[in-house]
């Protein structure tokens, strides 16, 4: 379970010319992430939803540890109910995911899940017996032993996701996995996503494909300009705003709160 | 740091690189293949010039007429003697000489002008062309001996014992270095810089591979979602780096002993020597420990730069002064009167290098050996230290580097109040050694020591000013809180401990290494001929003030808001020491050093330290110009100490160490 505290981040942006002499400076600093708090919970999948630029990947950098929060909290709690308590820790229960996490091109599938084992302290006999299991959990028997510069997109991509199931986290992290992928390869990822939850997993998902996360997620965190703008199950966030779809439910929320144009 | 995570971030990097098939051929294709085959080159290029030089016809124009025939029989009649060849062409007018050695007819002439008192041989050749300058050389040597010949003919008319007459006296020299140092010493200015830029080469890939290309490929942040510190991520990379740095170097020593001895056997003029090529085995053997660990602080220093690099592109762009510096360091070995000391074996770079040449002149100081293998160990491991403090994963991540370093951002946009970081506090003192550099030597040419003065009012001002720019809490950074007595009190026992423990140590240390003791006489004399007062001023009280604000303040504030006080004192201290650029006041820098921070970081006030900084300096200056004082304390005035003085001046110095101790822990204990 993960639970966030009106979390926050502030990052540094030019100022234009004309503010720069209200301000006295040619740089200010804003919120990318702005209080945010919610809960993932074991066995659901929480959908991240917001446009480009809404502060998903600050916001899921915060949570797999990769970056400190300037404000508010994470806390990381383990399927035995224990709180973990340092990054180290948050990190091994976590399986993190997102497109800035690419992969050892000169190694192979295998060689990287070894690698991998490795790293989590798992010894290499039962790192082998892992990676087995994942090849074929993927489907990845025809590639796994090929270099990675060689794979495409969507094999790329089930390499990766991979690398996130070597040492059974208890969390996944995935910000915006199916992002240009075709439907197959997507539908593969979305497959096993329901999968996890189903067995009692926690599962934070970030896109902007909103049809997607219609149908797949349980509950559902609106992001924009770094601030939450509604949370619910889709069926409840589509209701409020009597729309049939989350697409014209996120057009409607943010037109509703004068966002659009700020 | 756990040591498993290091070996295995070790071998992903090894693997890693090793599966890079540009770093490989780099790492192994250029000392392997490309420098022997250059030398080899080299070496063919000159045998050739030599055998084309000397197995070649040279044609030579002389004019027409009688007296110009005893030229034509100089260059033909002894040409066996020769293994070339002159072929003599007789025109009419010396115009035609020259315009034939215009078109390149001929390779020289020879023309007979009348001279004021004797008749003059010109040669016409032409500088640009080689056969030319050769027919030139030639020529001039067979009309040498022809003027000889002359000469003694002369003399002989009116002399009988012509010879005393022509070489009253006879020269005879001898080299009493042996051949093989004399070989050596040429060996030793060109292949240092050989052996430390191909060290370099082998390190600076692999470096931007590791940190650079791994940011630019997007496995960074993949890195980062594991569970390892980034000190131990640094540390895994340092080691590969390293091991393939010491690998390429043990390659290129290597290629380099091979080509050596195919040189030596395949050219005539080095052969000839009959070197015993057993001598230079030392020297070898000692390059095979002293290269790797220069590989390490090399590697060392490869990270530190590229890890500020967020590209490859950018990485190469840092890498190329570091090349020069490389270059520029290793270079020392052609400076006359540079040689190995206690000073040189501390300077980076400079230090292997002329390790490397002192081997070849035959010439092993292993006490010097031992300094320049510790100190390329120490800055090997303060680098990599300093880097992994120095970056929190985001910046590692983000390669962020240089954004934490204020002075780049505008003043404008300074939050007030703020506290600076490592970076800024690296930055601070590589502008202040700048302007030292710059300012200092100028000033105290001119102006003598208030030349000194002006230095320390600079070592004054690069800090506070840059505290300045980035509006820093200054009553924080550099504790300028007021003292009580009690803190006095504690400043004066310390300072004493301290002096009369360095006491100790720096007579003993002068008793293991003689060479030591040695100190500037330079400044000394500066100072004498200053007078009392002046030395006063620029010794005693400026030094006070100027380097407590620099080192207890900026730095010491710094590193203290940082991490523990206990890092904030040994850094600061160690800093202080080196800073004296000297061995022996490196140690006692460092002692006092280490009291200085103590006592700031218990009082909290720097106005402590800048009285005990005041003491000592004051005081030596006064034992210099009045000997007397000096002379007048008990067992500090002798000339030498015994075993039972020394005994006594580190009781008396421990005592007033705790008392200074017991004076701080009092206070502690009532707050």
């Amino acid at each position: 379970m993960i639970n966030v505290d009106s979390l926050s981040k502030k990052f540094i942006r030019d100022l234009s010319k004309d503010k720069r002499k209200k301000h006295g400076a040619t740089k200010e600093e804003f919120y990318a992430v702005d209080h945010v708090s919610f809960h993932a919970n074991p066995g659901e999948i929480l959908g991240i939803l917001g446009a480009n630029g809404a502060g998903k990947t600050t916001l899921l950098r915060m949570l797999g540890q990769l970056m400190t929060p300037d404000e508010g909290s994470v806390t990381v709690t383990d399927s035995d109910g224990t709180v973990l308590t340092t990054p180290l820790e948050c990190k091994k229960a976590i399986g993190y995911l997102s497109g800035n996490t690419r992969l050892y091109r000169r190694l192979t599938t295998r060689e990287m899940l070894m690698m991998f084992g490795d790293f989590y302290g798992i010894s290499k006999e039962e790192t082998a017996k892992r990676a087995e299991e994942i090849i074929a959990l993927l489907d990845m028997e025809s590639f796994a032993d090929n270099r990675i510069e060689r794979l495409s997109t969507g094999q790329t991509q089930r390499a990766n996701i991979a690398r996130c199931l070597v040492h059974h986290p208890d969390i996944y992290i995935f910000d915006e996995p199916t992002l240009g992928l075709d439907i197959i390869s997507s539908e593969a990822i979305v497959s096993f996503m329901k999968k996890e939850r189903d067995r009692g997993k926690t599962v934070l998902y970030s896109t902007h494909y909103m049809e997607e996360a219609q149908y797949l997620c349980d509950r559902i965190v609106m992001i924009h300009k770094g601030r939450i703008i509604a949370t619910g199950t889709p069926a409840e966030l589509m209701e409020a705003s009597e729309t049939d779809n989350l697409r014209d439910t996120f057009r409607a929320i943010i037109a509703k709160e004068g966002l659009e144009n700020e | 740091m756990s040591r498993r995570n290091i070996l295995s971030l070790y071998k992903k990097e090894i693997l890693d690189v090793l599966r890079d098939k540009k770093t490989l051929i780099v790492m192994i294709l250029i000392p392997l293949f490309l420098y022997p085959a250059m030398m080899l080159a080299m070496v063919f290029l000159m045998n050739y010039m030599n055998k084309e030089n000397l197995e070649s016809t040279y044609s030579v124009g002389i004019a027409a007429g009688e007296e110009n025939q005893v030229l034509e029989g100089l260059l033909t009649d002894e040409e066996d003697a020769f293994e070339y060849l002159f072929e003599v062409t007789v025109y009419d007018k010396k115009e035609e000489l020259e315009a034939a050695l215009s078109r390149d007819a001929i390779h020289a002439y020879i023309a007979l002008e009348e001279g004021e008192t004797v008749p003059v041989y010109e040669i016409g050749y032409d500088m640009t062309n080689n056969k030319s300058l050769s027919a030139q050389g030639y020529i001039s040597e067979i009309l040498d001996e022809y003027k000889e010949k002359l000469r003694v003919e002369l003399i002989q008319e009116y002399v009988e014992d012509y010879e005393a007459v022509l070489e009253p006296i006879d020269i005879s020299y001898k080299n009493m270095a042996s051949q093989e140092a004399s070989m050596g010493s040429v060996v030793g200015m060109v292949l240092p810089m050989i052996l430390i830029v191909s060290i370099l080469m082998g390190a600076i890939y692999p470096a931007i591979d590791v940190t650079a290309g791994e940011r630019e490929r997007g496995t960074m942040e993949t890195l980062m979602t594991l569970p390892v510190k980034v000190s131990e991520l640094m540390t895994g990379k340092f080691l590969a780096v390293s091991t393939i740095a010491v690998f390429s170097a043990l390659l290129n020593l290597l290629s380099m002993t091979f080509v050596g001895l195919y040189v030596y056997t395949s050219m005539d003029a080095v052969s000839d020597m009959g070197l015993n090529l057993v001598d230079y085995l030392p020297a070898v053997g000692i390059l095979l420990v002293c290269l790797p660990v220069f590989a390490l602080f090399t590697s060392a220093v490869c990270l530190c730069v590229c890890i500020f690099a967020k590209s490859f592109k950018e990485a190469n762009n840092y890498s190329t002064p570091v090349l020069l510096v490389f270059m520029f360091a290793s270079m020392a070995t052609i400076l006359p009167n540079i040689n190995l000391d206690y000073k040189t074996a501390l300077i980076p770079i400079v230090n292997i290098s002329l390790l490397i040449k002192a081997n070849f002149e035959l010439e092993f100081q292993w006490p010097m050996i031992g300094l320049v293998i510790l100190s390329n160990l120490i800055y090997a491991a303060v680098a990599v230290w300093v880097m992994s403090k120095l970056f929190s994963s985001e910046a590692v991540l983000f390669g962020e580097g240089f954004n934490g370093v204020k002075l780049f951002e505008n003043r404008r946009n300074m939050k007030e109040n703020q506290m600076p970081g490592v970076g800024d506090t690296i930055l601070m003192f590589g502008i202040m050694l700048l302007v030292m550099i710059y300012v200092s030597s100028a000033a105290v040419l001119k102006l003598g020591i208030w030349g000194t003065g002006i230095c320390q009012l600079l070592i004054l001002l690069v800090p506070v000013l840059y505290a300045w720019y980035m509006k820093a809490d200054f009553k924080k950074l550099f504790s300028l809180s007021a003292p009580n007595v009690k803190h006095l009190l504690g400043g004066v026992f310390m300072w004493l401990g301290i002096f009369l423990l360095e006491q100790v140590v720096l007579v003993l240390l002068s008793q293991w290494f003689p060479g030591m003791m040695q100190t500037s006489e330079d400044l000394n004399s500066i100072i004498t001929a200053a007078g009392f007062i002046p030395a006063f001023i620029v010794v005693g009280i400026s030094p006070a003030i100027a380097e407590e604000f620099a080192f207890r303040g900026f730095l010491f504030g710094t590193i203290k808001n940082k991490w523990k006080p206990w890092v904030a004192i040994v850094i600061s201290a160690l800093v202080f020491g080196a800073y004296h650029m000297n061995l022996l006041q490196f140690i006692g820098g460092t002692m006092m050093g280490i009291g200085l921070g103590y006592v700031a970081y218990k009082s909290g006030s720097i106005w402590v330290g800048v009285m005990m900084h005041f003491i000592n300096n004051g005081l030596s200056v006064i034992f210099q110009f009045y000997p007397a004082v000096a002379e007048a304390i008990p067992i500090l005035g002798e000339e030498s100490y015994g075993v039972g003085d020394l005994l006594i001046l580190a009781g008396v110095g421990l005592i007033s160490v705790s008392i200074a101790q017991f004076l701080y822990r009092d206070k502690q204990q009532e707050k």
